[in-house]
C-alpha cells in the first residue's frame, strides 16, 4: 500500500470512530441521526476500501439511507407531543 | 462536546463502557481466528459460477448459490411491512397525502428527479448479473423515489390502489415460491435452478424482488404518518404580493 493509501485508511478510520462517538453522546437527537448517517456514508467508504463494493452500495442505501429517515422519523415523534387520534379514525 | 456527556448516569455508562471493552476484546480474539488465506466453500462457488446463470459472484451466491436465504430476507421484508399495516390498521398508503408543496422548483425538480432514479434502479438490477448492483440496492433506489413522490405531496403514491399495492408488496416473496414450486415439478431439488435458464430465472426473480423492496420501502415510511384528512388540513399559506 502506498501512503496516500495509508493515510485514506486512517482517516476514514478515524472519522468513523470519532463519528460513532459524537453520535453516541449528543443529546439533540437530530444532530444524532445526521451523525448516524454521516457514519454511514463513511462506513459505506470504508467497505470500498475492503473491496466489498455490494456491501458499500447497501450500506449507503440501507444503512445511511432508509435507516436515516427512519430513525428521522422517529426523532420526529419523540420531540413532538403526540397529536390527539383522530375520533373518526377507522 | 459542551451539551453531551453531564446528564448521562456514572455508572450506567461506566457500565457500557465495560461491556464495550469486553466486546471489543472478543471481537480482536475473533479477528485472530480468521484465517488469512480464503477457505471455506470459497474455492467451490468460484467453481459453480460458470453454471449459476450470472457473472458477479456475490450475485451468483445470493440469488442461486443461497437463495432461500435472499427468499426468507424477503419474507421479513413483507413481514416488516405486514406488522405496519396492521399497527397501523390499515391496508394500503390512501389519505396519507402532504398537501403539494406550492414550490415550482420542487415540481420541476421532482419530475426530473423520479424518472431518473427509476432510471437508476433498472440499471443497479440489471448491473447484478455482472457487476456490485442487485435487487436490494435497486429496491432501495425505488422506494426512495417513492418517497420522493410523496414528500413532494405529489397525489400519485397515495392514490395508488389499495389491491395492486398489497401485490407489488407480496410479489417478491411470491416469484420466489413459485420459482420453487415450478423446480419441484420439474424434479429439481428445491430452488436448484438449471443452468441454462437460471439467468433469466434469476433476473425475474430480482426484477419481483426489487418491486417489492421498493414498495415495502416506501409503505415503511409513508404508512407510518398519521392520516390528515381534508378537513383538518391548516391552510397553506402562499405568499402574496
Amino acid at each position: 500500500m502506498t501512503l496516500n493509501e495509508w493515510l485514506l485508511d486512517g482517516l476514514i478510520v478515524f472519522a468513523l470512530i470519532w463519528l460513532a462517538l459524537k453520535a453516541l453522546y449528543t443529546r439533540d437527537l437530530f444532530k444524532a441521526v445526521f451523525l448516524f448517517i454521516v457514519f454511514g456514508l463513511i462506513m459505506a467508504l470504508a467497505w470500498v476500501r475492503l473491496k466489498a463494493p455490494d456491501i458499500a452500495l447497501a450500506e449507503a442505501a440501507i444503512g445511511a439511507g432508509l435507516t436515516g429517515v427512519l430513525l428521522l422519523d422517529a426523532a420526529r415523534h419523540f420531540n413532538r407531543p403526540r397529536p390527539t387520534p383522530h375520533p373518526a379514525e377507522k | 462536546m459542551d451539551s453531551t456527556t453531564e446528564c448521562i448516569k456514572k455508572p450506567l455508562s461506566v457500565l457500557s463502557a465495560l461491556f464495550a471493552a469486553v466486546v471489543c476484546v472478543f471481537l480482536a480474539v475473533a479477528l485472530r481466528e480468521i484465517p488469512d488465506e480464503p477457505g471455506g466453500l470459497t474455492a467451490a462457488a468460484a467453481a459453480e459460477i460458470p453454471r449459476s446463470g450470472v457473472e458477479h459472484p456475490v450475485t451468483a451466491v445470493l440469488l442461486n448459490f443461497r437463495v432461500y436465504d435472499t427468499w426468507l430476507e424477503v419474507g421479513v421484508l413483507l413481514m416488516a411491512a405486514m406488522g405496519m399495516l396492521l399497527f397501523q390498521r390499515r391496508s394500503d398508503l390512501r389519505d396519507i397525502r402532504l398537501m403539494p408543496s406550492p414550490e415550482p422548483v420542487l415540481h420541476w425538480l421532482v419530475r426530473l428527479l423520479f424518472p431518473m432514479l427509476v432510471l437508476v434502479s433498472g440499471y443497479l438490477l440489471w448491473m447484478g448479473k455482472f457487476a456490485a448492483g442487485g435487487a436490494f440496492q435497486a429496491g432501495v433506489v425505488l422506494g426512495s423515489g417513492g418517497v420522493l413522490l410523496w414528500l413532494a405531496g405529489h397525489p400519485s403514491l397515495t392514490n395508488f390502489p389499495g389491491r395492486l399495492f398489497r401485490s407489488l408488496l407480496i410479489v417478491g416473496f411470491l416469484s420466489f415460491l413459485l420459482a420453487s414450486i415450478a423446480n419441484m415439478a420439474f424434479g429439481q431439488a428445491i430452488l436448484a435452478f438449471p443452468p441454462a435458464y437460471a439467468g433469466t430465472i434469476i433476473l425475474i426473480l430480482e426484477a419481483a424482488a426489487t418491486l417489492s423492496i421498493a414498495a415495502t420501502v416506501s409503505a415503511l415510511i409513508i404508512g407510518l404518518q398519521p392520516v390528515v384528512r381534508d378537513r383538518d388540513r391548516a391552510p397553506i399559506h402562499v405568499p402574496s404580493d
